[in-house]
């Protein structure tokens, strides 16, 4: 096995009573595309909110390219209210915010889009490369940074190209059809220059069409530019159709793990989430 | 692109220089003409446009609702006045302090060594930037804690922190140094209108090259929408604190201006009134619109100043009626702000600039508009 950018190990995340991730270990190796499904509610966003650092999680740690990066064990009240395992295993507590996980090279979309609405489809990607800039603010607005800026502006030239959005790219994010709000979300997350892209449901409220050519879209990310993918779909024939591996989550536990075929074929698969089709 | 932005800084600075030489014209004519209420709506109007745009930098571009600003203002303003008073005027002004704790104005520093004149001039502009700098410093302190709050909750706490600048500076025990509830006069100012115009124009072509530059557009990203700017590694801590800083910097330098154009001061006045009246312009120039907060601070000190004046003498009432009385003006006033707010539902301006009125664009149907 190849060595992993991503690696989560016993993370539990508890609100209050209730466990929304129970005990998940996954690893996500470079160059993957690895998918985590399961039914509504199983907890898949918290995961991913989790690993990117929105939530601390009750328990656990999350190694990022052979780092530690996130850590924590149950404290306070939540000593006495834990009820997932492991609990003596970690000792230490390290919490970055989202922005300094995104600088490590991690970068995530959003499952209800989250553009910048007052924002030019140009602009929403330029943003996304602030957290690259080395300017402090008083050259910037001297402008003596203009190397800089130029190289950034043609970056998202690039960016735009690659995700077929040059020519809206005067246009108020918002206006954009929502499978190119997607595709822009995508754009953005990439102008941050990650090495593990996590995508949040990206073929949500897709037709069969936009899936399709979203699947193609992602498949070329890998070969282009070398990322490491890590998604949550409902869409089966994506998720079948690029995964390497797939993670089932069903309440909070992890359930099955595998290639497609494994998965496809998996009983406790089948019961919690696929289903069988009405005609077998 | 690059020779197109060296062009605009250009163009700035001309137009701060035409608009300064405007008001060498204006001045002289207000002067022969005996309009002195001109010059004061263009003094006050200029001053305030700073306020506001500074204002507008931290409400309208990085969406954070402070209300702190007149707190900002009276550092500056008190800031001005006590490093400028004349040594020789001092134990004048503070007749009951002994004349003070404070034994050198800068000014007079610098007229030692550059000449009466200039010397004058750099010392008051020196003083004027360490009036925002100590604004810029007391908005660090406030900002730590505070700005780990949202919306009307930070509102209301930026609120309080203003209300305890005023009172610590009114504190009895200070009073050596801020005269107390006493009134701090006889400070060197601008006579004219152009130094205003000039320092005015400088402060807001900063803040417009900073909100154009990658932290402005992060900051516009923090308003649109704080947890997509954090995802995309925009540290919100920081740039919240960098806005607010650069806010608190330039109300410093407003409020020393303000100083001046006063020329006495009194943290007595300094009240939430105060900040609610640079809001209106920032509301009825249009959150997020540096132009529109310039135009509307013109219009509002106009209006308020001057344009409804007649409607507070009782001699102009017609016939019977006794409606014109002293304090009418401010009634017809509200009225006029409400209309504008009713009418202008996102201020004069928008969000849009002063460029963006000239360039074309293709106007929208009204079917279009309607279905937004």
């Amino acid at each position: 096995m190849s060595e992993n950018v991503l690696k989560v190990e016993n993370v539990t995340m508890q609100f209050g009573g209730v466990v929304a991730v129970d005990n998940m270990s996954l690893e996500v190796d470079r160059g993957e595309i690895v998918a985590l499904i399961g039914p509504n509610g199983a907890g898949k966003t918290t995961a991913f909110n989790v690993v990117t650092g929105v939530y601390q999680p009750t328990n656990g740690a999350v190694w990022f390219r052979g780092e530690k990066i996130v850590e924590n064990h149950p404290q306070g009240k939540m000593k006495s209210q834990y009820k997932g395992q492991h609990a003596g295993d970690y000792s230490h507590t390290l919490a970055p915010t989202p922005d300094a996980i995104t600088k490590m090279g991690m970068a995530r979309t959003f499952q209800n889009i989250r553009l910048w609405k007052s924002q030019t489809v140009f602009d929403n990607v330029l943003i996304a490369k602030h957290c690259r800039t080395h300017t402090n603010f008083l050259s910037a607005a001297l402008r003596l940074n203009r190397k800089e800026e130029q190289a950034q502006r043609q970056h998202v030239e690039e960016l735009l190209e690659l995700v077929g959005l040059s020519d809206v790219k005067g246009e108020l994010a918002t206006s954009l059809p929502y499978g190119k709000q997607r595709r822009l979300e995508i754009a953005r997350a990439l102008a941050t220059e990650p090495q593990l892209l996590l995508l949040d449901e990206p073929a949500a409220g897709m037709n069969p069409q936009e899936t399709g050519e979203l699947t193609a879209f992602i498949g070329e990310l890998r070969s282009k530019l070398g990322l490491t993918v890590f998604l949550i779909e409902h869409h089966m024939d994506l998720v079948m159709d690029i995964s390497d591996r797939i993670y089932v989550l069903d309440f909070g536990k992890l359930i099955a793990e595998g290639t497609p075929a494994e998965i496809q074929n998996n009983q406790r698969v089948i019961d919690a989430y696929l289903g069988v089709a009405e005609d077998a | 692109m690059e020779t197109k932005r060296s062009k605009t800084i250009l163009w700035s600075l001309v137009l701060i220089a035409a608009f300064s030489a405007l008001s060498l014209g204006a001045e002289s004519i207000a002067e022969a003409t005996g309009q002195t209420l001109l010059m004061t709506v263009l003094k006050k109007g200029t001053v305030y446009a700073l306020l506001a745009v500074s204002m507008n930098l931290l409400n309208g571009f990085t969406g954070l609702f402070s209300l702190g600003q007149a707190g900002f203002m009276l550092i500056g303003a008190y800031a001005y006045a006590i490093l400028t008073i004349p040594v020789a005027k001092r134990a004048g002004v503070y007749q009951y302090y002994d004349g003070g704790i404070v034994q050198f104005s800068i000014p007079e520093t610098f007229s030692g060594v550059f000449g009466d004149l200039a010397g004058g001039v750099i010392g008051m502009v020196v003083t004027l930037v360490i009036c925002g700098l100590l604004a810029a410093f007391f908005g660090w302190l406030i900002g730590l804690p505070v700005l780990r709050l949202k919306s009307d909750y930070l509102a209301i706490a930026t609120l309080g922190f203003a209300e305890i600048i005023r009172t610590f500076i009114q504190y009895e025990s200070f009073a050596p140094l801020t005269n107390g509830s006493n009134t701090l006069r006889q400070y060197p100012t601008f006579k004219h209108l152009y130094p205003y115009v000039i320092i005015v124009g400088l402060c807001i072509l900063g803040i417009v090259l900073l909100v154009n530059s990658t932290y402005g557009r992060a900051f516009k990203a923090i308003r649109d929408d704080e947890i997509a700017a954090e995802a995309m590694g925009i540290n919100l801590a920081k740039h919240k604190m960098l806005s607010f800083i650069i806010s608190s910097f330039f109300a410093g330098v407003g409020g020393g201006l303000l100083a001046m154009y006063m020329s006495s001061v009194q943290a007595k006045g300094f009240t939430v009134a105060m900040t609610y009246e640079i809001l209106l312009m920032v509301v009825i120039g249009g959150i997020g619109s540096i132009s529109g907060s310039i135009i509307a601070s013109y219009l509002f000190i106009g209006c308020s100043e001057w344009w409804l004046r007649f409607l507070d003498d009782p001699s102009n009432n017609p016939g019977g009626l006794k409606l014109l009385a002293p304090g009418f003006r401010m009634v017809v006033f509200s009225v006029f702000i409400m209309i504008v707010v009713l009418f202008f539902r996102k201020g004069i301006m928008g969000e849009r600039e002063f460029p963006d009125l000239l360039r074309h664009r293709p106007k929208k149907t009204k079917k279009e508009a309607a279905g937004k």
